[in-house]
């Protein structure tokens, strides 16, 4: 079924009208940009195990990545980016959460490829959307994980949609808005707060506001 | 709206859109509590007595009591076994004590051996350092004392210079070490720990600086006979009572069983291991007065006494075995005679007095096949009024037609079904299983000894046997009346740590706290698993 999606969505980008295509530049290599983003994650995918025990919604995810523009408005990406967030050690009983006094942490750590198209409606208005996989490391780190030597980064595969619009000026440097969704499952759930509440993937939605630094 | 804006807005919305799509639901309200399965038919009771065919003689205990075996000082002889059911019709309750281990030792001296003598003896309660213990250990708490750092200077600095550069930096000296070369540096408020030792490291002048971490004590009980109690360290009771030392006065745990030797009375006598265990009013509901006391239960065995030493037995005495929760308080309530037989009407008249005077846990060591709704309303009182109700599963799994379910008050969906393990952690032989079965923890298997430690794998706590209740020795039993305490002190350790007062929030931390054993999740032997104190005291995280 993956595959099929990936067809029908080469034969839309492949037939869409002239206007929406890029021009007839030259050479492979279009342009290639370092990209720096800050956001807002939120683990919708495990949003009750989080919510216990971090008492939040979400939390600041940051990256750093290397856009390569390719001909026909194709894009490809590799992107590093690091959440975290600390709170406390919980029980739970349906929605009831007591809270300990026993400090724990998470970090998940996403290193995503994406493969992508980049509209071009305006030279400095340019919306994309893409799509991808990566490998995500997870860690939970307190004194429970430390007494069972669970406390490095275990990595899980994972995928991701997104979208954006890039608004760029004379300048190398441009900006974009980008919302993106990704999944990466049986991550978690093995005991804990995530076994309780059947939750074992580690995905969600993040919001970030993103910077380009064109080298090319 | 020009076309290139309005093909954006659309594009724009056309991925919101479907990411909405794609999202989970949130599945808090859809969250199934645990079941604890359905309630099933009674089981109907043979009216037979059932009692194995073994010598048993009182002066060739003895006998055998002073006999030497391999230089043992303990002198535990384990070649008598006995096991005995009495099994009543109806609505009435049998023990789960399965069987003792027989010839005793005697709990007060031996010949010509003097007892080791504890290095610390616990403190009074009135100590200040009493509270102190409580909830300080190496486990979960800080890891730095918070706004302080230790700082080494170079040699050759006078104590004026110092006290500049500390000042220089931001910090201010706290003291200065009398024995060693080091300052306690006080850090500025706007500083966390880490950012100060990075600050002051780079620093010239400064040898060394790092947090001043915290050092906790290890808690291993200087009760002689500890090092027998496999059953507490098969549930990680160490690490436990480095979280919490032994809940604390302030929890009251109610033992609904044969009475507890704990008071002398008429001829009754306290026993000697529970002296520094602190004691509550409780009620005899058998002979109708306020004396509790232990008449032993069937067959001469004080069972209630033999429970509640699980529970608290006063611990790090120099004196013979521990006890889980040893700073929490029993209140001992008699529903069993002298033939280890009660009543439902009893059973739920102790739970609502254990509940209106103040009990946060009750302990059941008993069953029948029998649901009573009497008893039924009682335990929904209590369960209602926060107290948490553990009760054993029963001791039925070896008779020619086991039970499909464990025993009532067990099956009762308020009440935590506890179910026994073996040394090797098996289920037990005996143990009672079904779909209403919560967790196991370890009630002992008395006719092995898989540890090769010369003694049967039972659970060691001091108790007698009637009529002599002035004599107490250290009995090895075995039985789901020895794994419910196990469960029962360790929430009461819980409840002294976290101050819990929703039963549902402690019954489901056990349950997912337990280890698994058994097929992968819960089961019909081993319910949620194998409760483990250290990982019930530390709560859960996200995946562990």
């Amino acid at each position: 079924m993956k595959k099929g999606v990936l067809i029908a969505v080469a034969i839309v980008l492949l037939s869409a009208p002239s206007s929406l295509l890029w021009g007839q530049e030259k050479g492979i290599i279009r342009g290639v940009a370092m990209e720096g983003r800050v956001g807002f994650f939120c683990p919708m995918q495990f949003a009750d195990s989080f919510q216990a025990v971090f008492d939040s919604r979400g939390g600041l995810v940051f990256g750093a990545g290397l856009r390569v523009e390719l001909p026909k408005g194709i894009y490809v990406e590799g992107v590093l980016d690091y959440f975290g967030k600390e709170g406390y050690r919980v029980y739970v009983s349906g929605t009831k959460v007591v809270r300990t006094d026993i400090d724990t942490s998470i970090s998940i750590v996403p290193l995503t490829f994406t493969g992508g198209y980049r509209f071009k409606l305006k030279p400095s208005v340019i919306p994309y959307i893409g799509g991808g996989f990566g490998r995500y490391y997870y860690r939970q780190k307190d004194i429970a994980t430390e007494l069972r030597g669970e406390s490095s980064f275990k990595g899980f595969s994972g995928y991701h949609l997104l979208g954006g619009i890039e608004f760029r000026g004379d300048k190398p440097l441009s900006f974009a808005g980008e919302l993106r969704w990704n999944t990466v499952a049986q991550a978690i759930g093995e005991g804990g707060v995530s076994k309780y509440y059947g939750e074992d993937n580690i995905g969600g939605i993040s919001f970030s506001l993103k910077v380009f630094l064109r080298l090319k | 709206m020009p076309k290139r804006n309005r093909s954006i807005i659309l594009i724009f919305s056309l991925i919101v859109s479907l990411l909405f799509l794609i999202a989970p639901v949130n599945r808090a309200q859809n969250r199934r509590q645990p079941e604890k399965g359905s309630k099933g038919s009674p089981v109907l009771l043979e009216e037979t007595l059932r009692s194995r065919q073994l010598v048993y003689s009182r002066w060739f205990l003895r006998a055998l009591d002073g006999l030497p075996i391999g230089g043992s000082p303990m002198r535990l002889n384990f070649f008598l076994l006995r096991r005995g059911l009495d099994f009543r019709p109806v609505v009435s309750f049998s023990l789960h004590n399965r069987t003792y281990s027989s010839p005793p030792l005697r709990g007060d001296s031996r010949q010509g051996e003097r007892l080791p003598q504890a290095d610390d003896s616990l403190p009074p309660p009135d100590n200040p350092e009493f509270s102190i213990r409580r909830g300080i250990g190496k486990l979960g708490q800080l890891k730095y004392v918070p706004g302080v750092i230790v700082v080494k200077f170079r040699e050759g600095l006078t104590v004026g210079e110092v006290r500049e550069r500390a000042k220089s930096l931001g910090g201010r000296i706290l003291q200065s070490s009398r024995f060693s070369d080091f300052e306690l540096i006080e850090i500025p408020e706007t500083m966390t720990v880490p950012q100060a030792v990075e600050f002051f490291s780079i620093e010239p002048d400064v040898v060394y600086a790092e947090p001043n971490y915290y050092r906790y004590s290890t808690f291993r009980p200087s009760d002689p006979y500890y090092s027998l109690q496999w059953h507490f360290q098969q549930i990680d009771m160490e690490d436990g009572w480095d979280i919490n030392f032994g809940a604390d006065p302030s929890v009251i745990v109610a033992v609904i069983d044969s009475g507890v030797a704990f008071e002398d009375y008429k001829g009754f006598r306290q026993a000697p291991d529970l002296e520094g265990t602190r004691f509550v009013s409780g009620y005899d509901f058998v002979d109708d007065d306020h004396h509790p006391n232990d008449e032993g239960a069937g067959d001469g065995f004080g069972h209630g006494t033999w429970v509640t030493g699980v529970i608290a037995q006063t611990t790090n005495n120099g004196l013979g075995v521990s006890g889980i929760a040893f700073n929490a308080t029993i209140m001992p309530l008699r529903v069993l005679d002298a033939t280890g037989t009660g009543t439902a009407a009893d059973v739920a008249e102790a739970i609502r007095f254990a509940t209106l005077n103040g009990a946060r846990v009750i302990n059941l060591s008993l069953g029948g096949e029998e649901e009573a709704q009497a008893e039924h309303e009682a335990i929904q009182f209590a369960y209602s009024n926060g107290v948490v109700l553990v009760a054993a599963s029963g001791n039925e799994r070896d008779e020619p037609e086991p039970p499909s379910d464990v025993c009532y008050p067990a099956r009762y969906k308020e009440v935590l079904a506890v179910g026994a393990t073996d040394y090797l952690k098996k289920r037990a032989y005996y143990s009672n299983g079904g779909p209403s079965l919560d967790v196991v923890s370890p009630g002992g298997d008395i006719t092995a000894d898989r540890n090769d430690d010369g003694y049967a794998d039972g659970v060691l706590q001091q108790s007698f046997l009637a009529p002599e209740y002035d004599e107490f020795y250290y009995f090895f039993a075995s039985g789901t009346s020895g794994a419910s305490p196990h469960v029962a002190g360790i929430v009461a350790m819980l409840i002294s740590q976290y101050r819990i007062t929703d039963p549902e929030v402690i019954y489901d931390a056990i349950r997912f706290t337990a280890v698994d054993l058994g097929p992968p999740g819960k089961d019909n032997g081993y319910g949620w698993g194998l409760v483990n104190a250290r990982d019930l005291l530390l709560g859960l995280g996200i995946n562990r």
